[in-house]
């Protein structure tokens, strides 16, 4: 029977063997995509992974019991490629098929990848703050309120980098027929 | 505008049902981590030849053991892309021009310094003003929504 996330916690926190995999096995895929679409590399996302089950671990075996898993997991990610975020790709190519894309399980038709790509390149041209909030929002389906506390920013203020991430991906979507 | 108007341009909404698509994990997971707990490990120890017996997260709380030489604390964050790293917090009167971090190489910053026993809240400040709490703690955010860390120096 799948153990619940509170059951999980407390499974990890007595360092049962398989706990610490089925918890990656649960969160990992969303995390990896989080931060793969965020940082726009596959290995910087994969550092960011690490760290990110390492913290919860080390935290859950020194006694934190999360409310709201994936939300507090989120918060780390989020803290995590805060402090590993590059001067942002200054200039975005068209070769976006990298590392991580290329492991992308489903197999889309041509104009579905081709939408993809373009969208790929529009969140990697938003500002980290915009590309943020967006990919949180639209990408995970994230609550406000859920955002909020794991980025630390209001909620008007973040749907106000939505609206905006949003007005300037339509635009550069609307460019390609 | 609801959020679902916002992705009503149908290109956007298409795009975006197409870039939930999962992000693999490269094989090998958990041996990769394994491998950075050794290495975090063996990190946490050199810090303890600074003065400093461990730094323990704890969730929000980051608590550092003072060493035989008194009460010195080793900050210290990882952060290859910045210029500069200041460290402001409730013993700098919040000022940015108080204490700066060295480089330490690897992308990591550390300043070392005396604070005596107490409960402090922290947090870095690179150079474009962007605040950043702790490695080793989740951030606890201050009345304007920045990250910060909370300390105890133990007696």
């Amino acid at each position: 029977m799948t153990p619940t996330d509170d059951e999980l916690v407390e499974r990890i926190s007595v360092s049962e063997p398989t706990a610490l995999a089925e918890l990656m096995r649960r969160y990992g895929p969303s995390l990896m995509r989080f931060a793969t679409h965020f940082l726009r590399s596959a290995d910087e996302a994969d550092e960011v992974l690490q760290e990110v089950f390492l913290r919860a671990e080390r935290a859950i075996r020194r006694g934190t019991r999360p409310t709201r898993l994936e939300g507090w997991l989120f918060r780390i990610a989020v803290n995590r490629c805060r402090s590993r975020r590059r001067r942002w790709w200054p200039f975005v190519s068209g070769a976006v098929a990298d590392q991580a894309m290329a492991r992308v399980a489903t197999q889309p038709d041509d104009d579905t990848m081709a939408l993809r790509e373009e969208l790929a390149l529009g969140i990697a041209a938003l500002s980290p703050p915009l590309r943020e909030a967006f990919l949180l929002k639209h990408v995970e389906g994230m609550e406000y309120q859920e955002i909020s506390a794991a980025t630390g920013v209001g909620v008007s203020a973040l749907k106000m980098r939505v609206a905006r991430a949003c007005e300037q991906l339509r635009g550069r979507l609307g460019e390609i027929r | 505008m609801t959020d679902d108007d916002m992705l009503n341009s149908d290109r956007l909404a298409r795009a975006v049902d197409a870039i939930r698509s999962p992000v693999g994990i490269a094989p090998g997971l958990s041996d990769r981590i394994a491998a950075r707990r050794r290495r975090e490990s063996q990190r946490m120890a050199a810090r303890g030849g600074v003065g400093v017996l461990a730094a323990i997260a704890d969730g929000a709380m980051v608590v550092l053991r003072p060493g035989p030489a008194g009460e010195r604390v080793t900050f210290a964050i990882r952060a290859p892309e910045v210029q500069q790293v200041a460290l402001v917090g409730d013993f700098t009167d919040w000022r940015t021009d108080q204490v700066k971090l060295e480089e330490a190489g690897d992308g990591e910053w550390r300043v070392t310094m005396k604070l005596p026993p107490g409960r402090y809240r922290f947090a870095y400040v690179v150079d474009d003003g962007e605040w950043r709490a702790d490695d080793d703690a989740a951030p606890v955010m201050d009345d304007f929504g920045r990250p910060t860390s909370i300390l105890t120096v133990a007696e």
